[in-house]
């Protein structure tokens, strides 16, 4: 959406349309144009927030046999606006014991960040708008993984500030849960990095388009990426820093109101956010289909890359959605465990075998995946034969016990 | 100004942006909301019960040996950034260069693992 003299990108041009007053930079390089794509972004990221609020409460719904929210407009789906309007009504408490400075500037140091990060999305051309993206910076990866950090901070701080023992709880946890989901985040996207050559996510999407989908040559990689991203937002079965049914809702348990509905907007926009950051780095970006360009169907991508990019980051932001209602939560040990001793070990084995891929060749690189899977395989096999089994006897009778009766097939109530 | 502060302006506009709505739409909240003040309200929640001691109270912060390994992990990605970039330019002794360095770290991983570092409990 607007020109950058730095880049070299071919995709990003200014639309001929646009008059010249809009383009022509103001102070520090911003031109109007930029503003303007500021406020849309901004926008956009609250509409698709409320969206994804609706979509969650259809997908709960459904998974447990209920129907989700109906009333309020076709299917339920002005939900969210209702929503919205009753946060804005409610009143705003700040218990006695909380500290009055630190207290109300937490929801701003949740928020501010990820809207920060969405900056460097390549969402992909649409027609007549060229390439939507706010600014390519060349050191894209770097600012990703280095401003959403920061969100770790206001957590601590509306823990602490609010003179509560769940909240500061919830905040030592949230800490510990951020630091150990942080690295293998961080040693999965090394990989990419090192596919594209560069650390400019432009230029990762559009070498994906040359190379292969990353998701395909590092699969591994993908599926640390995506699992440490969804622990970083304390998305469930990862959530027990925020968990509900022991310490209450984790650091903001004192919030309410608006001031509480800032603090959940943070968290669906992470989901958006990352959703869209998996999409950029390992699913291709705004292309159709891996080997689109190859056929000679590239110009799809190039005119109508938007939706595409859209689509993928919907779906993704589904499965999210589905692994929330779908799996038990984790405790806390078995969530640092799964991050040390299985999400860490594998991130490193994603690195070594794209730094072999990318020096030695598709022949060493197949061999290596070949011995992966094979230990693998015997990892889970020592697990299974160690699991007790008596265990999973006992489930199997308990299956077999809740086989309908005489009173015929239903499900039970 | 250089060209390299230019780039990076929009990220603060954005962060002006980000504060002026939050701002803007807790004034709102603030004009809409009633206001009404009870002892009861302004407590701290704990379960209905009145709150024993302070809410700063002393806890063990469990997590102190698993941020001293973040840290030394985290040092080295932020040394392996700027070699993924050049990395297929420089050929196979970057490569066991990097194994060697890699090595190292992953023994130390194995040895706070078997220390016991890495078990919650």
């Amino acid at each position: 959406m607007t020109n950058n003299a730095a880049s070299e990108l071919t995709l990003q041009a200014v639309p001929s349309w646009m008059p010249a007053f809009l383009v022509a930079p103001m102070i520090g390089g911003l031109s109007l144009a930029d503003l303007i794509a500021l406020v849309v972004l901004l926008l956009f990221v609250l509409n698709f927030v409320m969206i994804e609020i609706w979509m969650e409460r259809k997908v709960a719904g459904h998974i447990q046999l209920r129907r989700g929210p109906l009333h309020v407009g076709p299917h339920g789906s002005l939900q969210s606006p209702a929503d919205v309007l009753k946060l804005l009504t409610k009143e705003d408490l700040t218990p006695v014991a909380a500290d009055p400075i630190v207290f109300p500037m937490a929801p701003y140091l949740v928020f501010v960040p990820v809207f920060l990060t969405f900056l460097v999305i390549p969402w992909g051309p649409l027609v007549l708008f060229g390439n939507f993206v706010i600014r390519p910076f060349d050191l894209g990866l770097v600012y990703m993984v280095a401003i959403p950090a920061m969100q770790g901070i206001g957590l601590v701080m509306a823990g602490w500030s609010s003179g509560n023992k769940y909240s500061l709880l919830g905040s030592a946890r949230v800490v510990a849960q951020l630091i150990s989901y942080e690295l293998p985040m961080v040693i999965a996207l090394l990989g990419v990095a090192m596919m594209a050559e560069s650390l400019n996510l432009t230029t990762i999407v559009e070498s994906q388009m040359k190379q292969g989908w990353n998701v395909f040559l590092q699969p591994i990689g993908f599926l640390v990426f995506f699992l440490a991203t969804m622990s970083e937002m304390s998305r469930a079965p990862f959530d027990i820093a925020v968990a509900e049914s022991e310490i209450v809702g984790g650091p903001f348990v004192e919030y309410s109101g608006m001031r509480w509905g800032m603090f959940y907007l943070a968290e669906f926009a992470a989901v958006c956010l990352n959703s869209a950051l998996s999409t950029a780095l390992f699913l291709g970006g705004w292309e159709l289909f891996p080997g689109s360009r190859a056929l000679g169907l590239g110009w799809i991508s190039d005119q109508f890359g938007l939706l595409f990019f859209m689509g993928k980051m919907i779906v993704l932001v589904l499965i999210i959605q589905w692994a929330r209602f779908a799996l038990p939560r984790l405790r806390i040990d078995q969530l640092m465990d799964f991050a040390w001793k299985f999400l860490l070990p594998a991130g490193f084995v994603n690195f070594i075998l794209t730094a072999i891929l990318q020096v030695f060749g598709f022949v060493p690189f197949a061999i290596g995946i070949g011995l992966t899977l094979a230990f693998a395989a015997v990892l889970l096999a020592t697990y299974q034969a160690r699991r007790s089994p008596s265990t999973v006897a006992l489930i199997r009778t308990a299956a077999a016990a809740a086989v309908p009766t005489s009173q015929g097939v239903g499900l039970p109530v | 100004m250089d060209s390299y502060s230019i780039t990076y302006t929009p990220v603060i506009a954005a962060t002006f942006l980000g504060i002026g709505f939050i701002s803007l739409t807790l004034l709102i909240a603030n004009l809409l909301a009633p206001r009404v003040r009870t002892r009861g309200k302004e407590s701290i929640y704990e379960c209905g019960s009145p709150t024993i001691g302070q809410g700063w109270s002393q806890m063990n912060l469990r997590y102190y040996l698993y941020a001293i390994l973040f840290l030394i992990f985290e040092i080295e990605s932020v040394f392996l950034f700027p070699w993924t970039v050049v990395y297929k330019g420089l050929g196979p002794f970057a490569f066991w260069e990097m194994m060697l360095f890699m090595s190292m770290l992953l023994f130390g991983l194995v040895y706070a693992w078997r220390k016991g570092v890495l078990t919650w409990e």
